[in-house]
């Protein structure tokens, strides 16, 4: 006998003995000690730049007024969030994000379905939506400030702009690309539109739609920042044009990792979310 | 219990820029009584696959009639089940969930779709492995899995497509005598095609051998004998041998399209 070939990471077997799984168990915990090691690497490649950041500006290597340091920047967020407008920004920016985001997920999930599922209607916006996808949307803050006000409205609407059309797009493939030998198999099994929309292209679309989502929170929070950099008064956007304008690059570099550091936070939660969504799929995949 | 017959039926498929249709299947005619296992050979691309989607309900015929019963096909129906050639299996359920699929989409109640699912499960000796993921299954395990979910609403006819073509000779031959064993205790009636000959003789009652495409025909239809339960060791037989042997030159006399004089001083050689 030879060794059964492995698939995928996973060793499989010949149809003769159903039920055994060998590997199963031996592969997943591998694939959680290659993730932990991960974090570990990651952990020391962001500590490596920090402590070298820190060192040349201590050194004098790279002047101090424009490149700033880890330990001052540290400071600086501390009085942030407790003395200064810190906790107030993340609100406000937050609430920004947050609806413009929202929205654009309702939105883009609703269009993109609808969309992929009717070709009629792909052909009637298809040279919209490509249209406006090419178009450099974030120069149209001004306009939108014009047409929402100077407060939320105009914000939620650039973070809408900018991240409804990764989604719309995402979902529109992940629905035009279901498996064929699926949708045969569903007809042969007698299954109405409804059935096969629900069975068949919809669960099929998730790991699509989910790419989508994950760089909408990228391009949503440039959306959010470019905005307050336009027009604003607060938020984080706002406290990093202010902040720079003013030499205090500390505090600047605050309000941007605050910005990094959130989408950092919500791109990890999707993609714990579709780990547990795709339970299905193939290991290592991500 | 009806009949399956199909009466002289025709399958033409569109051409690109407005050509002549191309004609796969030309006029062939056949019936599966209840209960009775048929097998179909053909050389490649004679319209096998084709022949069967249309029978499923799947590809209008152009010409002809697929019946039930005496009832005319027009699409599909919970009389019939297809088991692919790939095993087309949901990934995103498990082998249970993918068991149940059929009986879900024809609105068995939850409960006991699952419970159906679970027994058929059982049947094709899966039960071990009824919670796990397609992608996690063997190429044979996927196959019993694409038979215990055609199976599950408890069709009257079974419409197989080369369904262990992609899977390696011993658990073909493994899968074969599994088969068997499965149908005899649904005792659904079989149309199985396949372009392997000994697959074809070992499994059916009735081997039907087909012209090739274009447009391909009955060339011969050949009883098979042997009693059943029949089991591995049939096939080292000499009757077995020799039956395989004639169905071989059938088919190798409609692929060189032979004039059947011909054809007769090849088979006395």
């Amino acid at each position: 006998m030879t060794a059964p070939p492995a698939v995928n990471g996973h060793t499989v077997h010949n149809g003769l003995k159903p039920g055994a799984i060998p590997g199963r168990a031996r592969v997943s915990r591998r694939g959680g000690r290659i993730r932990r090691r991960g974090l570990w690497l990651g952990a020391l490649g962001v500590a490596v730049t920090l402590a070298a950041w820190e060192l040349c500006a201590a050194y004098g290597l790279v002047d101090q007024m424009l490149a700033s340091r880890p330990s001052q920047i540290l400071v600086a967020g501390r009085d942030y969030f407790t003395t200064g407008t810190g906790r107030r920004d993340l609100l406000v920016s937050g609430t920004e994000f947050l609806a413009g985001f929202g929205l654009a997920l309702v939105v883009g999930l609703g269009f993109g379905l609808a969309v992929g599922w009717w070709r009629w209607l792909d052909q009637l916006t298809e040279p919209l939506v490509s249209f406006a996808y090419a178009s450099p949307r974030i120069a149209l803050v001004p306009l939108l400030v014009v047409w929402f006000g100077i407060g939320l409205g105009s914000k939620v609407a650039v973070v809408f702009i900018s991240a409804v059309f990764p989604i719309v797009l995402s979902t529109r493939t992940g629905v035009r690309t279901a498996d064929r030998a699926l949708l045969t198999l569903a007809r042969a099994f007698d299954a109405n539109r409804r059935q096969i929309f629900r069975t068949v292209i919809l669960p099929g679309a998730v790991p699509s739609i989910v790419t989508g989502v994950r760089l909408a929170i990228g391009v949503g929070l440039v959306g959010m920042v470019v905005g307050e950099l336009i027009a604003s008064s607060e938020g984080l956007g706002y406290t990093i044009l202010y902040a720079g304008n003013t030499f205090q690059t500390p505090l600047m570099f605050v309000a941007l990792f605050v910005v990094s550091g959130a989408g950092v936070l919500m791109t990890a939660a999707v993609r714990a979310a579709e780990r547990r969504l795709d339970r299905w799929r193939p290991d290592g995949h991500a | 219990m009806p009949e399956l017959r199909l009466d002289h039926l025709t399958i033409d498929y569109p051409a690109r820029d407005r050509g002549p249709a191309y004609r796969a299947v030309g006029g062939v005619s056949l019936t599966v009584a209840p209960g009775e296992f048929v097998s179909v050979v053909g050389p490649s691309g004679c319209g096998k696959t084709s022949l069967l989607h249309a029978v499923a309900g799947l590809v209008p015929a152009a010409a002809g009639t697929v019946s039930f019963g005496g009832t005319p096909i027009r699409g599909p129906g919970p009389e019939r089940a297809v088991v692919f050639q790939h095993a087309s299996l949901l990934p995103w359920r498990t082998v249970l969930g993918n068991v149940a699929y059929g009986l879900e989409l024809r609105r068995v109640p939850r409960r006991e779709a699952r419970a159906r699912a679970r027994a058929m499960v059982e049947l094709v000796g899966l039960g071990d492995a009824a919670s796990r993921y397609p992608h996690e299954l063997s190429g044979g395990m996927q196959q019993r899995v694409n038979l215990a979910r055609a199976l599950a609403p408890e069709p009257a006819v079974l419409l197989m497509d080369e369904p262990f073509a992609a899977l390696d000779a011993q658990t073909r031959d493994a899968m074969q005598a599994e088969l068997l064993r499965i149908w005899a205790a649904s005792r659904t009636s079989v149309l199985f095609v396949t372009h392997h000959i000994e697959e074809a003789v070992f499994l059916g009652d009735r081997v039907v051998v087909l012209s090739p495409g274009p447009g391909a025909t009955v060339r011969e239809c050949v009883p098979v004998p042997f009693d059943r339960p029949r089991d591995t060791a049939l096939r080292r037989t000499p009757g077995f041998v020799a039956l395989a042997d004639h169905v071989w030159s059938t088919l190798a006399g409609a692929r060189d399209r032979k004039a059947p004089h011909e054809r007769a001083n090849l088979e006395t050689r």
